[in-house]
């Protein structure tokens, strides 16, 4: 416990953790003012609306000038109103769409648009693509990532500066050791990134309060909220723990930070080749399924008898199978990682 | 009662990646049995730090033994909480402040922070513990590499060059505080290339050269040994004794002094059969003496001697490297 304690403590004292709580607290008021400034229609809209409707009566009384179908003026002049209202574009911000869709538009709307953008019955609404649109999901994503950064440079610097010998001399047990600080690097980053996560919701609720709406933002939404923020700290800590183990193998930060951009680039890229298995190495859309609790699909094509051919995204596995692939992993690197701690010399 | 550090045929290779290997410690041998202070001596990759390294389970032994306190090195968890470590130079976070750094430290032990205060006192670095590490100067990062090896009160303190980066006033500090240590009843290993401070402050010496021990025993011994080794010879006609010892087979070279020669000798060799030699070739000695050396000329003419001994068909230095340093 000593040992967990002391890793903990000295996470906190490293500068790079002081700078990543600065950048989150900079970043999550930007995020808060950014929405509460953009959701309200300024005047220009309202002008804009003003005349697209006027346009719009106007092109509709013409096209009754030449057959009036039989109505009367007084029908068709009702027939012709067009409301200003209908060109303004939705900016109001309504709290619910933090987990289920774009921040402009109501619930209902943007799941009515989804099902029509991704029409695709095997996988559903709520596919990856849907996931990603997700302001919480998307700040997840990012989150993970600052939090895979953090793991690789704390171990990265304890071998750098020469600590990491320091704490052998003192700690000859390194499994002991490894132990402490991976579980160390787990908390903390597991816990700031859903701190991290829980602000940039707090951070939109003026925008709800006074420039939107919180409607059916009663007990099921914030207990949502709290899962995804706890998918989002799980995913963080996992991905720190990876990026942690092998910067702790190569003995440095960049080898830690490198191999984790270069495995999440090249998963994206291999994920979006085809095939069914391409899906497990996918590591950004695992990840994304994972916090927004969608999907993971994989592209299906076919040849047509009219010599086409038709493509398909269908069903490979759902989100709890992709926390699990990424637990895995991280299982998995974490175990090469500390075998090859314990075995090599220190010189 | 086990002795403090007991080594037995300590062997560590490091194999590179082309399948070549490099012998750092060919079978070592040596003892420390209780408090004092004891200096490990030797050239630049003589294997001083890997030995240290092996003892505190940083680098894993080819072959052989360590023990520490009777544990080897799969207990070393057991005693580590009795050994204090500072092993090639200062190391801590820089951006954190000497307090910090070893408030993590005792912390990661079970210490207190009263402990903190108690070694930096020691250490005289109080004024300057709020500051972060990376501020400080060579001499302050080795002073603070000594406190944070005192912070569990060890009962065997290991100092692998603890006066790198002091000036004249700061070895003398580290001088006064490695005996202080001793003479509270401790066990202090010291490795160091300062010949004068390990003749000032060492009981006893072991002398490292190629991976091997040449040589180990009290600063006297090694310095009486050597000083046997070596004698000084006045002649008149310093040329033609000198040209008369070579041909004999002797090392010998000009002195300082305008006719004084100095001559290595060898085993079974004496002042006397200089004497003869040159008396029978008509050169007659005026004066015949023990040369006078310091440590640091018995540990050149060891090295030298054992680099030159050092080819594959000479038996001499490995018999040599089973020693014992209480012997």
């Amino acid at each position: 416990m000593n040992m967990l304690r002391a890793e903990i403590a000295r996470i906190t004292h490293r500068r790079i953790t002081k700078a990543a709580i600065v950048m989150a607290v900079v970043g999550v008021s930007i995020a808060g003012i950014v929405t509460y400034m953009t959701h309200t229609s300024t005047a220009p809209d309202i002008a804009l609306a003003e005349s697209l409707a006027a346009q719009n009566s106007a092109d509709c009384l013409t096209s009754y000038a030449t057959n009036n179908y039989g109505l009367s003026q007084s029908e068709i002049d009702q027939a012709c109103v067009s409301d200003p209202a209908w060109f303004v574009t939705d900016k109001n911000f309504h709290l619910q769409s933090m987990l289920s869709g774009n921040g402009s538009e109501p619930f209902a709307q943007v799941q009515a648009t989804t099902a029509a953008r991704y029409d695709y019955p095997e996988l559903g609404a709520q596919s990856a693509a849907y996931g990603l649109s997700n302001t919480l999901a998307g700040a997840g994503i990012v989150l993970t990532l600052a939090a895979a950064v953090l793991g690789a440079s704390y171990v990265g610097a304890d071998w750098r500066s020469g600590v990491m010998e320091s704490q052998l001399v003192r700690q000859p047990n390194r499994l002991k050791l490894f132990g402490a600080k991976f579980i160390a690097i787990a908390i903390a980053t597991g816990l700031g990134a859903a701190l991290a996560a829980a602000a940039t919701l707090l951070a939109t609720i003026p925008s709800a309060i006074w420039r939107g709406d919180a409607a059916n933002t009663g007990a099921d939404f914030w207990i949502a909220a709290a899962q995804m923020i706890g998918r989002i700290g799980f995913a963080a800590a996992l991905f720190a723990v990876i990026a942690a183990a092998v910067a702790m193998a190569a003995r440095n930060t960049a080898a830690g930070v490198g191999v984790g951009l270069v495995a999440f680039i090249v998963g994206g890229v291999v994920g979006g080749l085809g095939g069914s298995w391409t899906r497990f190495v996918d590591v950004p859309q695992n990840l994304r399924a994972w916090i927004a609790q969608a999907d993971v699909g994989y592209w299906f094509s076919r040849s047509t008898p009219g010599g086409g051919t038709e493509t398909w995204q269908l069903l490979g596995h759902g989100w709890f199978a992709a926390g699990l692939l990424i637990a895995a992993a991280a299982v998995a690197v974490s175990a090469l990682s500390g075998g090859s701690f314990i075995r090599r010399d220190v010189s | 009662m086990s002795a403090v550090v007991q080594v037995t045929g300590l062997r560590k290779e490091y194999r590179n990646l082309r399948g070549g290997k490099t012998v750092a410690l060919d079978g070592i041998d040596f003892e420390i049995p209780g408090p004092g202070v004891y200096g490990l001596l030797g050239p630049n990759g003589s294997g001083k730090t890997t030995t240290i390294r092996c003892l505190l389970g940083l680098v894993r032994p080819t072959s052989g033994h360590v023990r520490m306190f009777g544990a080897d090195q799969s207990e070393l968890p057991s005693v580590i909480h009795k050994v204090g470590a500072l092993v090639e130079g200062p190391k801590f976070s820089p951006n954190m402040s000497g307090r910090v750094n070893l408030e993590l430290f005792a912390q990661m032990s079970g210490l207190s922070r009263s402990r903190v205060h108690e070694v930096l006192e020691l250490v005289e670095l109080t004024e300057r513990a709020n500051d972060p590490v990376g501020a400080y100067s060579l001499g302050m990062g080795q002073r603070l590499g000594i406190a944070a090896a005192m912070l569990g009160n060890p009962e065997l303190v290991i100092l692998d060059e603890p006066t790198n980066g002091l000036d004249p006033a700061g070895m003398a500090d580290v001088r006064r505080l490695v005996r202080r240590l001793a003479d509270e009843g401790r066990t202090v290993l010291v490795s160091s290339h300062q010949l004068h401070e390990i003749q000032q402050t060492c009981d006893r010496v072991i002398i490292f050269d190629a991976g091997k021990i040449i040589t180990a025993g009290s600063v006297a011994e090694i310095i009486g040994s050597a000083s046997g080794r070596r004698i000084l010879v006045s002649v008149e006609n310093r040329a033609s004794a000198l040209d008369i010892l070579t041909r004999a087979g002797f090392s010998a070279m000009p002195s300082l002094g305008a006719d004084q020669l100095v001559v290595q000798i060898e085993d079974g060799t004496g002042a006397a059969d200089i004497n003869r030699l040159l008396a029978h070739q008509g050169v007659f000695a005026y004066g015949i003496a023990a040369d006078t050396v310091s440590l640091e000329d018995a540990f050149l003419s060891l090295t030298t001697k054992s680099s030159a001994l050092s080819n594959p068909n000479n038996e001499a230095v490995a018999a040599s490297s089973n020693t014992k340093a209480q012997s």
